[in-house]
């Protein structure tokens, strides 16, 4: 049964960034280890992939290194829906996807759930990422699967009015 | 499963006497309290919304949603202890405040981990024009064929 507070449950952050090419390659270059490996990860860091298991809580463990450090860490898929939606929780983590506190912030959450649509507009393609920390072994990140068609206006949410307002102060 | 191993994992590392009584796990989870554990819930994060522009009592926060007054208040406990609210007595109330400075925390890491995703977001734009050479192609035959048009 979905509650009041799930209805309003709300996001985050919300990103959305519209992109020159047709769904498909889009979501294939969320999804393929080899594409993710040339775009994704912090700046200056090369990004390789040493375990991938594409699906419902399968891990996508990877490092990140450029000639000072090697961070490792690791995504948890949750709902896959090829090329509409993927749902991933990312962690840090050491080499074996244990996870780990952030290597260079003291304050970062453990897992952060990324919950990214993709839809085709006039042969673009929007992708929209909704994010916000979870505790992933809690019950709580499948309540939120459930009620994700009902998150889609996350930005009007209590909590994105209030990052707002911490932002304007 | 995977979940199931990765909390053991994390009990364990943190308090092997926690880990002993597994079922107990969950119960370490929710003693690691920060401002990230107390926004990891959709209700605790309605609730901040709520009392973020005025204090509310345990009632008028209760009548917001489809639960009971104990489960409300037991995300409140949990709010209180990561530093989230406070609680004022009033009289015969009991008023929970926000305590927006604590919340920092999070708006700072929400600002990180846009900058991270904004420039992730630019090399994907990267990555896609170079996977689509073919695109170009189509463009510029599709500019020949309209000036051809015009001729």
């Amino acid at each position: 049964m979905e509650t009041k507070s799930q209805k309003n449950g709300g996001a985050i952050l919300v990103i959305e960034k519209e992109f020159d090419a047709p769904l498909q390659s889009v979501f294939n270059a969320l999804s393929d280890p080899n594409a993710l490996s040339q775009w994704w990860g912090p700046d200056g860091y090369r990004m390789s992939v040493t375990k991938f298991d594409f699906s419902p809580k399968g891990l996508c463990l990877f490092k990140m290194e450029n000639h000072e450090h090697t961070m490792w860490a690791r995504f948890i898929y949750h709902r896959i829906i090829s090329p509409e939606l993927l749902e991933f929780v990312l962690s840090f983590s050491d080499e074996h996807g244990r996870i780990t506190r952030a290597p260079f912030f003291e304050n970062w959450p453990l897992e952060i759930m990324n919950a990214i649509t993709l839809k085709s507009i006039n042969g673009k393609t929007v992708l929209t990422n909704t994010c916000f920390p979870v505790n992933a072994s809690a019950e709580e990140i499948f309540s939120f699967n459930e009620n994700k068609a009902s998150m889609s206006g996350g930005m009007s949410s209590s909590m994105d009015k209030l990052t707002k307002l911490l932002s304007e102060k | 499963m995977l979940y199931d191993f990765y909390a053991v994992f994390i009990c364990a590392r943190t308090c092997l006497r926690i880990y002993l009584q597994s079922d107990t796990c969950i119960k370490y989870m929710e003693t690691r309290r920060d401002a990230f554990h107390a926004i990891s819930d959709p209700t605790r994060r309605q609730i901040i919304g709520m009392i973020a522009h005025r204090n509310l009592n345990l009632n008028a926060i209760a009548e917001n949603f489809d639960m009971s007054r104990q489960a409300i208040s037991l995300h409140i406990k949990i709010l209180r202890e990561c530093g989230l609210i406070t609680i004022r007595q009033e009289g015969r109330e009991r008023y929970c405040e926000a305590k927006l400075q604590n919340l920092r925390e999070v708006s700072n890491w929400v600002e990180e981990y846009k900058q991270f995703w904004t420039r992730n977001f630019d090399s994907l734009e990267k990555y896609l024009k170079k996977i689509q050479p073919n695109k170009n192609d189509g463009n510029k035959k599709s500019k020949k064929r309209r000036g051809h048009s015009r001729h």
